[in-house]
């Protein structure tokens, strides 16, 4: 009876494991993507295909999305202008916006010389619901479109950078997408050693002193999306405090979105004062203090944007990975206005959506699928890219906005997009 | 004569034998594990006999994969010399990471300051400081067990955070001893870089991608030696072993049991510090200087490590070789083994057979039940003691 007992208790051991494991590896590559690809389509969507744009998000079916996005990307060039700027009533229904996309100007539809693609993430899984995932989304449309197959590797240990790139280095890929901005240095050295390989940096800066032709730097100007919710949440408020709970100051990216969010809000009472119901805003940003894990400590997120609401402040942006998401949740729960960041937290955040005015994201899907079409037609340069930012849609908390607000906030973006209007944070 | 060749036969015969009864339950521990693993990444959808071949070519599959698995044993093969040192001594260490940490920072702020310094001297300077570093973290929760009782469980993981933290703040964004990027410092001098062994991709291109093999792997295996030959043949090994087996009896036995616990934690952390100032000073994957993501887990993953080479500072060697080695296989296997609809392998699967491998090491009940072997009274692996003083 002894020996039976001690059986059961392995087997069911070794199940559970393999159950688990499964529930892991099944959500890899599935479900999540439905939901982007929908809003990709309604950010890049020209006036004119608004509608359709609109009955895709519907409809939202991966596939004939994934191939919507690729041709309302080709049309960009031509018509993102007209659509953010003339045609206010179809981009605040939808409350779309297209703003730059310096990345997608030159991509062809067309796919030329059909390339390997490898990607290696930042320390995460490539289904983290953040910016792994958005990559891998944007090479994975690519093998779609493409027809070829494309791999990933999950990097364990920031160690590990250089041994990662090297597997898909080894196996001869053509093109080597690199995730997150500490993977820079990593990446700039496989780059110098290896001159036919191309590679993607996803959140890296180049140093214009030092192009590499092998070598893109896709940023994304933070600041600009920081900027438009920084407005948004000025015109929103009732106490005239609004603050913001973000990741560690040591990171570029995260201290674009902050200081866009505080120059955006002071732009709001500069330029409509009427919109701003108390007269004036003071904006307080909290940093990660920059130990342990400042992309990963929920807690400390929620902690911060309670005393923040303890002090009055009545909207909460909450950037930085599982930090942000912490804030966000505590505020939404504390039943405030938040504001999500990097891809439409809406869906990711259903505990928040109810209360979430909108998301600053910035479309690392779309930005990576456009580099590497221009990689397959040989159109590939060196040096800095910019992907395309904006506003989600309000979803929810559509009702709550002035009409009046959401004009301007369109109007914002244009000049965002067409450098009228400029932030004033150069945090590089 | 006959009765003295019959009772010692062949020496090396009889070495052997031994060493095959001592390897045995790890071996079958390991295999056990991996026919597990087997059944869970079959059951995941994904084939086991496309993982398990790619696991051992990521891992030993050139030269070059062999130096980049060699490399990333050097530092496991340091904390886990500091985790056993301590537990001879019936002290758990888990604060291995934190010390790593300290003397990683240490051996960077000086290695930085060496720069008209002779290779031949800024090395050991700034090895021993990182040592230093290291053992005087140690030495702290030594001495609060020591004279105020508190057990080292609690003192060494609070010191871990503490350590996070400084170390956190000096290279965070307003940090004094930021360098260009975040959670760096300045890169140290290039005198007191640790000479690569050899380096099989800067030799074929420009620029290297992988990690060369630095000196520290001989000086981590110089290290076990030593270590083994002062816990068993010295004076100060047998007091510690007696501390760790009876810290009551060795007090009976005029030890001074508060001395040989602030030694055995301040060598203990001068191990680990050893793993962080060789990873500063020779790992050009962290760019030559102290990086806050460096050796994560590092402290952590040894005691499982010391545990499958049953405190031994010689096993120590192949069982940190085997840790590093289904990790640096992983990205291999990862990229390999592909499923229905271009699903790849979970990279977690590693650390789920490493699990397991400890389990049937540690709990060795199971294969001897699993593989009917008979119950064999074993000397027993002392871990840790309870709370109190020890004077």
């Amino acid at each position: 009876m002894r020996k039976l007992s001690y059986a059961g208790l392995l087997t069911v051991l070794s199940m559970l494991a393999a159950l688990l494991l499964t529930a892991c590896g099944d959500n890899t590559a599935t479900t999540a993507p439905v939901v982007t690809t929908a809003a990709a389509v309604a950010t890049t969507a020209p006036a004119a295909a608004a509608t359709t744009a609109a009955t895709a998000t519907t409809a939202a079916a991966a596939t004939t999305a994934a191939t919507a996005t690729t041709a309302a990307a080709t049309a960009t060039t031509a018509a993102a202008t007209t659509a953010a700027g003339t045609s206010a009533a179809a981009a605040t229904t939808a409350a779309a916006t297209a703003t730059t996309t310096a990345a997608g100007t030159t991509a062809a539809a067309s796919i030329g010389k059909k390339l390997k693609v490898g990607l290696v993430t930042d320390t995460g899984r490539v289904d983290d619901k953040s910016f792994n995932q958005s990559a891998w989304e944007g090479v994975q449309q690519y093998g779609q479109a493409a027809g070829v197959g494309v791999k990933y590797i999950e990097t364990k240990d920031q160690k590990d950078y250089a041994a990662n790139i090297k597997q898909f280095l080894d196996e001869k890929y053509d093109v080597i997408v690199t995730v997150g901005f500490l993977m820079a240095d990593a990446t700039v050295a496989a780059a110098k050693a290896n001159p036919n390989i191309l590679f993607v940096g996803v959140d890296q800066g180049q140093d214009p002193a030092n192009i590499l032709p092998n070598l893109v730097g896709l940023t994304f100007e933070e600041d600009k999306a920081g900027f438009a919710i920084g407005a948004l949440a000025a015109g929103m408020t009732q106490s005239g405090k609004i603050g913001a709970v973000v990741g560690t100051k040591s990171v570029p990216a995260v201290v674009r979105y902050a200081e866009g969010y505080k120059a955006g809000a002071a732009w709001l009472v500069a330029n409509h004062k009427d919109l701003v119901k108390p007269g004036s805003v003071n904006v307080t940003l909290t940093y990660h203090p920059d130990s342990g894990s400042p992309f990963n400590d929920p807690t400390w997120g929620a902690q911060q944007t309670q005393s923040l609401i303890q002090a009055g402040n009545d909207i909460i942006f909450g950037g930085g990975g599982a930090t942000g998401n912490g804030a966000v949740e505590a505020g939404a729960s504390a039943g405030i206005y938040v504001i999500g960041v990097d891809v439409d937290q809406y869906f990711t955040l259903p505990k928040a959506a109810p209360k979430l005015l909108s998301s600053a994201t910035k479309d690392i899907k779309n930005g990576v699928f456009q580099s590497l079409v221009q990689a397959s037609n040989g159109q590939l340069q060196g040096g800095n890219a910019i992907g395309p930012t904006g506003l989600a849609p309000f979803h929810d908390t559509d009702s709550a906005i002035p009409a009046a607000l959401k004009t301007v906030l369109t109007q914002l973006q244009a000049g965002l997009k067409d450098g009228t209007i400029k932030t004033g944070v150069t945090a590089s | 004569m006959t009765v003295a060749t019959a009772s010692s036969e062949n020496p090396a015969l009889r070495w052997l034998r031994m060493a095959a009864r001592q390897l045995g339950l790890p071996l079958l521990g390991i295999f056990t594990a991996l026919v597990v693993g087997a059944v869970v990444i079959l059951i995941s959808g994904f084939n086991p006999l496309v993982a398990y071949p790619s696991l051992l070519k990521g891992a030993f599959g050139s030269a070059s994969r062999v130096n980049n698995t060699l490399a990333a044993t050097t530092p496991y093969i340091f904390t886990t010399l500091a985790v056993i040192f301590a537990f001879q001594a019936g002290l758990f260490n888990i604060g291995a990471e934190g010390q790593l940490k300290i003397g990683a920072l240490v051996s960077a702020v000086v290695g930085i300051n060496l720069g008209g310094v002779p290779p031949l001297a800024a090395v050991p300077i700034a090895l021993v400081a990182g040592c230093l570093g290291g053992a005087v973290w140690g030495a702290i929760p030594g001495a609060l067990k020591a004279f105020a009782g508190a057990h080292e469980v609690i003192t060494t993981i609070m010191l871990n955070y503490i350590a996070s933290f400084i170390t956190g703040f000096l290279v965070g964004a307003d940090g004094p001893l930021r360098g260009k990027n975040m959670q760096t410092t300045a890169p140290i001098s290039k005198s007191s870089h640790v000479p690569t062994i050899f380096d099989y991709d800067s030799a074929a291109s420009a620029g290297s991608t992988n990690t060369p093999l630095h000196w520290g792997f001989i000086v981590a295996i110089i290290v076990a030696v030593i270590l083994y030959w002062i816990l068993w043949k010295t004076p100060l090994g047998f007091e510690i072993r007696t501390v760790g087996l009876n810290p009551s009896a060795a007090r009976y036995a005029g030890i001074n049991v508060a001395r040989i616990t602030i030694i055995a934690m301040a060598v203990s952390g001068l191990l680990a510090g050893m793993s962080g100032a060789f990873e500063v000073m020779g790992n050009p994957n962290y760019n030559y200087q102290y990086s806050d993501s460096l050796g994560a887990n590092y402290g952590f993953n040894s005691i499982a490590i010391a545990l499958l080479a049953k405190n031994n500072p010689i096993a120590a060697i192949p069982a940190a070789l085997l840790f590093a080695a289904l990790q640096s296989g992983a990205s291999q296997m990862q990229f390999d083994t592909v499923g229905a609809n271009g699903t790849q392998l979970p990279g977690d699967l590693i650390a789920m057979i490493q699990a397991l491998v400890i389990i049937f090491v540690a709990a060795d009940q199971i294969l001897r039940w699993l593989y009917r072997m008979r119950n064999k009274q074993s000397a027993q692996v002392v871990l840790s003691r309870g709370w109190g003083k020890t004077e």
